[in-house]
């Protein structure tokens, strides 16, 4: 080792410019090596994932941010409760999506966007305003057990089947087109009621607008002071700059 | 000479005239004249949603007019048509992210909009304006925006008024004014510039809030057939024309002015 730190002291003091482009790689290479990796679960249409590999609008955007940084973005695809587990683990950096539910987790800033939870119906069945009066009395609505339930409810004479399960929203939705149940209250009817999910055709959602709840970016605790303050600058500044509606709004309208 | 003094005197009038018209263009908006106009924008795409009912209901193809700029641009028109005035400068803040998160609630509610096998939609003004107002609240922008009533008369609790909106609302109402403006008010918390503004009943507005009559449900129905509530299953108020429909409440407030923090 010292034979090798001899070698570079005299090669440094041959060529002065040698020296020079030696420090300059040393200290690029110590900046740019650094590595980022985000836990993602499949959010569609926001996260999607086909055959294997992470697509959608939110992968590009966090893209977008960390790549100003970081050499190397990776992303590896995991449910929330192993993301959670991970971030707590420090084996990942980042996760997402991760709701105010959770709790527990630091998140990185303000809410990425917000999500509103609402009710899905088969289309024959479809009810538009759902505060209106009786219009949920008499239905077997499916609920999933840890999902509050937004005030609705109290004022109506649902029944209520709470639906269990490891996978609760797939199987509320296909009791749902089976007719076993009138309607299925989801958390974010947008990851299945949008134009590229099949289901889209048989299914239709209505929304309890006020209730929204806001989608995070967690934080995993393991990260050093100043990793941590970089991540949270660096998606605050792209924040302030352009939401990720607005980059969003521009990617659909093709602005 | 007198040709080429004559030429440089209009070149110097023209140049007057232009600068002035910049400096003109480019004076100051008030915050009073700012919360104003976002009501009036705000107000106009009620009402354009309003008029775009059959085309939101339908399941035609050409909805392009309900998406983006030319969203956007239609509003624009509605504004003009209804105030009688151009459009305001969409480059100021608080304009600028009026107008895009319209389009935003439009795209949030696109697989809706454009579902034809779904006959009435429920995309009535109220809930287009209660989604707006949601986004502005979300975002926290210092700008709140909301169309609201007396409690009493709120379909939706989440429009009820607070203490200022009530207070608004009956001046709007015992004064007959079409406006109210206050300077160095509240709003949770912080100070505030407070406006309402008088949104009378309109003939579109009754089909919904109208007399039983006014339903069109109810049109070449004996009276014992009539329903007793509009199309999206509240039960229809009576109200008559020009009587107050509600106000749209906006608040301009400062982001970082806390009262008590800042003590």
């Amino acid at each position: 080792m010292s034979f090798f730190i001899k070698g570079i002291i005299m090669f440094t003091r041959i060529n002065k410019s040698a020296s020079a482009f030696l420090v300059v790689f040393l200290f690029l290479n110590s900046v740019k090596a650094s590595e980022l990796k985000i836990a993602v679960a499949e959010y569609p249409p926001f996260i999607n994932v086909e055959n294997g590999h992470v697509k959608g609008p939110v992968v590009q955007y966090f893209q977008n941010i960390f790549s100003k940084s970081f050499d190397k973005i990776i992303f590896v695809i995991m449910p929330s409760k192993r993301g959670v587990r991970e971030l707590n683990k420090g084996t990942i950096d980042l996760f997402f999506p991760y709701a105010q539910h959770n709790k527990g987790s630091e998140i990185i800033g303000e809410p990425i966007f917000n999500v509103v939870p609402g009710i899905c119906f088969k289309k024959a069945n479809f009810i538009p305003i759902l505060s209106a009066p009786g219009a949920l009395n008499g239905l077997n609505i499916g609920i999933p057990p840890t999902l509050p339930l937004v005030p609705v409810f109290s004022r109506s004479s649902v029944n209520i089947k709470v639906i269990e399960g490891s996978d609760v929203l797939t199987r509320g939705i296909q009791l749902l087109l089976k007719d076993r149940l009138d309607g299925f209250y989801h958390p974010s009817p947008i990851n299945v009621y949008h134009s590229s999910n099949p289901l889209s055709k048989d299914i239709a959602c209505s929304l309890f607008y006020g209730y929204s709840e806001p989608i995070n970016i967690a934080l995993s605790a393991k990260l050093s002071r100043e990793k941590k303050d970089k991540l949270k600058e660096l998606y605050k500044a792209q924040m302030e700059e352009k939401p990720y509606e607005y980059y969003l709004l521009d990617l659909r309208l093709n602005l | 000479m007198k040709k080429v003094s004559l030429f440089r005197f209009g070149l110097f009038l023209l140049i007057f005239i232009m600068g002035i018209r910049t400096a003109l263009s480019s004076v100051v908006v008030s915050d009073e004249d700012k919360i104003t106009e976002i009501a009036k924008v705000y107000h106009a795409s009620m009402v354009y949603i309003f008029n775009q009912q059959p085309l939101i209901n339908s399941n035609a193809i050409g909805k392009k007019g309900l998406f983006g700029q030319s969203f956007i641009d239609k509003i624009k028109e509605s504004y003009k048509q209804m105030f009688k005035q151009t459009f305001p400068d969409k480059t100021e803040k608080h304009m600028r992210n009026l107008l895009t998160l319209m389009m935003l609630v439009m795209e949030d509610n696109r697989t809706l909009l454009l579902d034809n096998e779904i006959e009435f939609k429920g995309f009535i003004p109220a809930v287009f304006a209660f989604q707006l107002s949601q986004k502005f609240k979300e975002r926290g922008f210092g700008l709140n925006i909301k169309f609201t009533n007396f409690e009493e008369r709120v379909r939706n609790k989440l429009n009820s008024p607070d203490y200022w909106e009530h207070s608004a609302l009956t001046a709007i109402k015992e004064g007959n004014v079409e406006e109210v403006l206050e300077r160095n008010n509240s709003f949770e918390g912080k100070i505030a510039l407070r406006y309402m503004r008088a949104v009378k009943m309109k003939p579109m507005c009754l089909s919904c809030h109208g007399t039983l009559q006014d339903n069109p449900a109810n049109k070449n129905k004996k009276r014992e057939q009539w329903h007793d509530k509009d199309k999206t299953g509240f039960l229809m108020e009576g109200w008559t024309l020009d009587e107050l429909g509600g106000g749209i409440s906006v608040v301009l407030y400062q982001r970082n002015n806390n009262v008590y923090e800042n003590k």
